[in-house]
């Protein structure tokens, strides 16, 4: 079988290459035999039992061959119509196990899944108990294979099974594994389905949220390095225990110090209980996690400009007219669209690389953007009422975008590459640069 | 707990090998060593040329590979119905179709194709719900509605099926952490989340983008899923659904360059899954695409939806809209 993937590379002798090179001649031309005969045959509907044999040998070796399954396909629907239904369920049950063997060579092979589902839709005693055991037998040698687990699913549809025996196989999976995300996935979508909130305000209700946070809490405790729970627990950081979580997981800092899920975790919660009473705290943990995880460095440098960013909204006077972010060490924009309606915005002394977001200040008439690490202003001209801009400070080699801003009346450009070229500039941008 | 990771060896190449590269992918297929494999996986060969066509441009080298004999190929693998064949004598496919008409334009060749043909293949292939099948036997994926919108933004015939309903069925895909996958109910996979955002323009921005970060592993590759170990072509599908999330740099760009550095096999040219694995077309233009969204000097700059230079698409005149998101 021919896999792209994880084929390591052994070094050999000349003698072992030129043994396995015959082997590879000799293969070939049984291949190729084999292709020719399913070629030659397929057109013609009455040997439809030679391309079933062949074809078979060919998947056998290459189960991802598309063409195969296929003229699988064309003479089942033949037999379907010109043979008793006896007969015709001994074929299905032939390729159910054809498509079984595949997957044991090649677990991940989307053809023999699709046409184990194929074949399944139309057998005319499909035993649908049987096929739910197998992926259970499956899944036991592979708990995280994605296509099994999607076959599991379309098998407990057409079967009708319970949903809380699926929810409760969840549950022996995780507690044999806690890192077993393809189970904690499978949870998010079973338990909004079996214990929905009867308010309607939350995904899940009050009781089960609580043991959920439990089961989680305990994988928590049990491997703090691991994904597949802290990632699960963010979709469901709005609970009424929320406070007794942080405490957790304060705990399990002071147990491990050094350990990014809890830390990561602490900062969720603290932003979900309440914002500005945790924001020294919030920050303090944001630096340690940028040392801690220094690979996302950059991700937790934006994260703490969205926090900075959400708690000056909290506090704002929206009828002011006029908001500051200056001097926040903001190195991106968020919540732009809350900005719609303020005339005059301050973003200067920050690390915004990008003013892409900007584009959200439709009522702006004066924005300050100096001292930042822009390198381009385009964008800013879809601005439509701006008059006053300033982009001094900045690494901008080129401001003629900014001649559709018709209302621009004041440009401040100095400190940037462009500041060099003023003379190079159209009249009606020479006329407002100060 | 012991993280699934690989540790890269003090010998693994540390600057990129281009003119092994180019030698690895023009000759690849053509010695006599690999008939056996050559013919076992002629099932995927459009495929195949649209991986070693779109390393070997991205590298400035695309007028070494005889363009005759691929356009001739690629001519006779459309059939009747409009769709495209891996190779003569294989069953049409979404998946092949796409590489298709993806190997046309890095050769501005849309034309020698049957366009309304094709509109009309891939548009037979939508589902009253929105979702596309592979091909006519009806597998469902979202790695299908991709192809499909892909295909047609290249022929510039989005019209002929019901954008809508695509969307709302992607949508239907969205998980709780932000990722998408094959169908409803479908666990998230960075393959996935490429094609559906792909698809899209709008998606949970910072959950996502925070998540396919966390894909990051300490040896700088990138994995597909939580606790699966790493492999260069995450360093695409990662990569380029971040650039279309504008989260490119939550990804620590020199570690991850030299993870994609150090599954170079020196010997042969080519770029491997893992250091030391043997290389193949697939990953060495994902490994070549990764670097190449991160601004590599040698390299020509890519797109990130359409996976081919910028300068093809901007030839093309198609216009993507970039996401926006909070």
């Amino acid at each position: 079988m021919i896999e792209m993937h994880g084929r390591v590379k052994v070094k050999t002798t000349a003698e072992k290459e030129a043994e396995k090179e015959k082997e590879r001649k000799e293969r070939l031309i049984q291949y190729t035999r084999l292709l020719d005969e399913v070629k030659d045959k397929r057109k013609n509907k009455e040997c439809f039992q030679e391309v079933l044999d062949a074809s078979k040998q060919v998947l056998l070796c290459n189960p991802d061959f598309g063409t195969m399954w296929n003229v699988r396909k064309e003479a089942l629907l033949q037999m379907e119509v010109s043979q008793d239904q006896d007969a015709f369920q001994k074929q299905c049950l032939v390729e159910l196990k054809l498509a079984a063997d595949c997957l044991k060579c090649n677990p991940k092979s989307y053809g023999a899944w699709h046409h184990r589902i194929w074949i399944m839709e139309r057998m005319p005693c499909p035993d649908w108990a049987f096929e739910l055991d197998l992926t259970q037998k499956a899944l036991g040698l592979d708990s995280r294979n994605f296509h099994c687990w999607d076959y599991r699913r379309y098998i407990v549809k057409k079967f009708g099974q319970d949903l809380h025996k699926e929810l409760n196989y969840t549950s022996e999976l995780i507690l044999e594994n806690f890192s077993n995300y393809s189970a904690w996935h499978y949870r998010s979508h079973l338990l909004p389905e079996l214990c929905p909130d009867p308010n309607g305000t939350w995904l899940l209700s009050e009781e089960k949220r609580l043991e959920e946070l439990e089961l989680i809490q305990n994988a928590a405790f049990t491997d703090p390095e691991d994904q597949s729970a802290w990632l699960y627990h963010k979709s469901e950081k709005v609970l009424a225990a929320l406070t007794s979580q942080l405490q957790s997981c304060q705990e399990l800092i002071e147990l491990e110090p050094e350990s990014k899920w809890p830390l990561l975790t602490s900062v969720n919660l603290m932003r979900a209980i309440d914002p500005l009473q945790y924001k020294d705290e919030v920050n303090m943990v944001l630096q340690k996690l940028k040392s801690v995880d220094s690979q996302r460095d950059n991700f937790y440098t934006d994260l703490k400009s969205k926090f900075l960013i959400e708690n000056h909204l909290q506090q704002v006077n929206w009828h002011a007219g006029s908001i500051s972010f200056s001097e926040m060490s903001l190195s991106t924009i968020y919540c732009a669209d809350s900005l719609l309606l303020f005339r005059v915005v301050d973003l200067s002394y920050n690390e915004l690389k990008s003013v892409s977001p900007l584009a959200a200040l439709q009522c702006c008439e004066s924005l300050n953007l100096q001292h930042n690490c822009l390198t381009s202003c385009h964008g800013l001209e879809c601005l439509p009422f701006l008059k006053e801009l300033n982009i001094a400070e900045n690494l901008i080699d080129d401001v003629n975008p900014l001649k559709e801003c018709l209302n621009l009346k004041m440009l401040k450009i100095a400190g940037n590459p462009v500041a060099l070229k003023v003379e190079e500039l159209g009249d009606s941008l020479k006329a407002i640069v100060i | 707990m012991l993280i699934k990771d690989v540790v890269l060896g003090e010998d693994a190449p540390k600057a990129l090998l281009l003119e092994k590269h180019k030698e690895f992918l023009l000759s690849y297929g053509k010695k006599s060593h690999m008939d056996y494999e050559h013919k076992m996986t002629e099932y995927l060969r459009m495929s195949g040329y649209y991986w070693g066509l779109t390393a070997l441009s991205l590298m400035g080298d695309l007028e070494h590979a005889g363009k005759e004999e691929i356009l001739n190929f690629v001519q006779e693998c459309q059939n009747p119905c409009g769709g495209i064949s891996p190779a003569p004598g294989h069953d049409p496919h979404l998946l092949y179709t796409l590489s298709a008409v993806q190997i046309l334009c890095l050769y501005d060749a849309l034309d020698i194709l049957d366009k309304e043909a094709i509109v009309k293949y891939v548009s037979g292939l939508q589902q009253d719900d929105g979702s596309f099948a592979g091909d006519k036997w009806g597998e469902i994926d979202t790695r299908f509605s991709f192809c499909a919108l892909a295909c047609l933004s290249f022929v510039k015939r989005l019209d002929a099926v019901n954008v809508d309903k695509a969307v709302e069925y992607i949508l239907q895909c969205m998980n709780f952490d932000g990722g998408f996958g094959c169908r409803p109910g479908s666990e998230s996979h960075a393959g996935q989340i490429y094609c559906c955002l792909g698809s899209l323009d709008l998606a949970k921005g910072d959950l996502l983008g925070w998540w396919l970060s966390e894909r990051q592993l300490p040896s700088g590759g990138l994995n597909g899923r939580p606790e699966k170990l790493p492999d260069v072509c995450y360093s695409w599908w990662v990569l380029a659904s971040l650039s279309m999330l504008g989260r490119l740099h939550w990804i620590d760009h020199d570690l991850l360059r030299s993870f994609i550095l150090a599954c170079q096999d020196s010997e042969t040219g080519g770029i491997s899954d893992r250091p030391g694995d043997i290389p193949d077309p697939f990953h060495t233009l994902f490994g070549l695409a990764g670097l190449s969204l991160f601004g590599d000097e040698h390299l020509v700059p890519i797109h990130p939806v359409f996976c081919l230079p910028y300068p093809v698409i901007d030839r093309l005149g198609i216009q993507t809209q970039s996401l926006h998101v909070g």
